[in-house]
């Protein structure tokens, strides 16, 4: 019973849970000419390596055990842990609409929504030929923790984390070749600073309430590219980013590092 | 006494600030727009008198239109063949009529080849009658709007046959247009 809860609440998880965190770009390093018009549909799926590890590993025994009887204090160690990894570096799928446009001086702004980021990005491009651009660029976001999928804050049964607040601040550099009006190519590096905070709810294992925050630093690279003819693309990404971070909740300190790998496709168009 | 770039104490501070917002803005919105209205003077031969119509340029495109008048005695066949538009630095554009005229044309084209149609004679036209030519250049890679000059060669148009001697037409930017690739 308690097994099959768990799975469910994993499943959930991967279904639509966990908000899909804000790290792909998703566009090509060339930036948009003034009144240049960028609308992009994208989908996002974060793997944590750290919080799928600690889900499985820790929380399905703990899980069955509280079924049962209380928990011994690393049982309950284990859970919270887990769970705050869920929360906190999760796994997850989400969308987001991307709303560009060219400011002139090679510059561009873009506005991101969807799964509970709101998001804002300004870049200044550099071109290096008629084939290869750099930009450089900055991005300051909000998650909310919501999703469009309606689901519950309980990461389990047993440990309940809601109010989840993330403010995502990225700096990033790509670089890339376009072919004509048919093919991008982009990469690069960004790096991502992330103050949290979140509420935590472990009285039905014996705990307590506590507001806990945090912030989780994430440094990686990506790869992308689209493929389409003059207006239309449709375009992936990859997204590597190791992430180091630590919680201290109820006075015990969790490790929040780890590594993340966020594929992202979908369609952009450029008018 | 206020020095001189001071602000008055009188001066609402929102004044200060919608001001200089507002010259933000007038600044952003000029490299922002997506079309200009390039300006050219007519240009003339003995046989036809080239006059600009609209002159839209974009940043991958430029939208040029011209009506070409029979300043001859007697009537003439006018014709358009391939134009090119040349950014100040040489870089060529080739030029197309508009998607439906071209498949119009080349649809005719091949009937005619296979015979099944008839060759299409191209009407002349009379002493003083005017025929409107529109041409799009496209390209990819530079923006088309950030030049203060574009030219049209006119020896894409053939009068009886032959390509009309006429100097190119100059497009140029409007006053105000920011200028300069990097923009």
């Amino acid at each position: 019973m308690t097994r099959a809860r768990l799975v469910g609440v994993v499943a959930l998880v991967f279904a639509g849970g966990g908000c899909a965190m804000n790290v792909s770009e998703t566009r090509p390093a060339k930036v948009l000419r003034g009144g240049e018009i960028q609308v992009a549909e994208m989908n996002d799926i974060v793997i944590p390596t750290r919080a799928v590890g600690g889900l499985i590993d820790g929380a399905r025994d703990a899980a069955n055990a509280a079924d049962d009887r209380m928990l011994t204090p690393e049982e309950r160690r284990t859970l919270i842990g887990a769970a705050s990894a869920i929360s906190l570096t999760g796994p997850g799928y989400g969308a987001h609409i991307d709303l560009a446009a060219g400011l002139g001086y090679r510059f561009d702004l873009q506005a991101r929504i969807g799964n509970g980021i709101y998001a804002l990005s300004l870049r200044r491009g550099f071109p290096l030929s008629e084939k290869w651009n750099l930009a450089l660029g900055a991005r300051g976001a909000y998650n909310s923790g919501a999703t469009f999928v309606e689901y519950a804050d309980y990461v389990t049964d047993w440990v309940k984390l809601s109010d989840t607040r993330r403010f995502d601040g990225q700096l990033f550099v790509q670089a890339g070749p376009e072919w004509g009006e048919w093919a991008r190519l982009w990469f690069g590096a960004k790096g991502m600073v992330s103050p949290l905070r979140t509420d935590i709810d472990a009285t039905r294992i014996g705990g307590t309430r506590e507001r806990i925050e945090a912030t989780i630093f994430h440094a990686g690279g990506f790869v992308g590219a689209a493929i389409g003819y003059r207006w239309i693309f449709f375009v992936v990404e990859l997204n590597v980013l190791a992430s180091y971070g630590k919680v201290r909740v109820f006075d015990e300190d969790y490790d929040l590092s780890g590594y993340v790998i966020a594929p992202s496709y979908g369609f952009m168009g450029t008018f | 006494m206020i020095p001189n770039g001071g602000v008055s104490a009188r001066t609402p501070r929102a004044t200060v600030v919608a001001l200089a917002a507002g010259v933000l803005l007038a600044t952003g919105c000029a490299a922002m727009k997506r079309t200009w209205e390039f300006q050219a003077v007519p240009v003339a031969s003995p046989q036809v008198q080239v006059t600009p119509g609209r002159i839209g340029v974009a940043q991958k495109s430029a939208y040029v239109s011209f009506k070409v008048r029979n300043m001859s005695a007697v009537p003439v066949v006018v014709e358009a063949g391939t134009f090119v538009l040349r950014l100040p630095d040489g870089t060529a554009v080739i030029g197309k009529t508009s998607f439906l005229s071209r498949g119009y044309e080349g649809a005719r084209g091949l009937l005619t080849r296979v015979g099944w149609a008839d060759a299409k004679s191209v009407p002349a036209l009379p002493p003083g009658g005017e025929v409107e030519i529109a041409l799009n250049f496209r390209q990819y890679g530079r923006d088309l709007r950030r030049h203060p000059t574009l030219t049209v060669a006119l020896d894409g148009l053939l009068v009886d046959g032959k390509p009309a001697a006429l100097p190119p037409l100059v497009l140029t930017a409007p006053p105000g247009a920011p200028m300069g690739e990097d923009i």
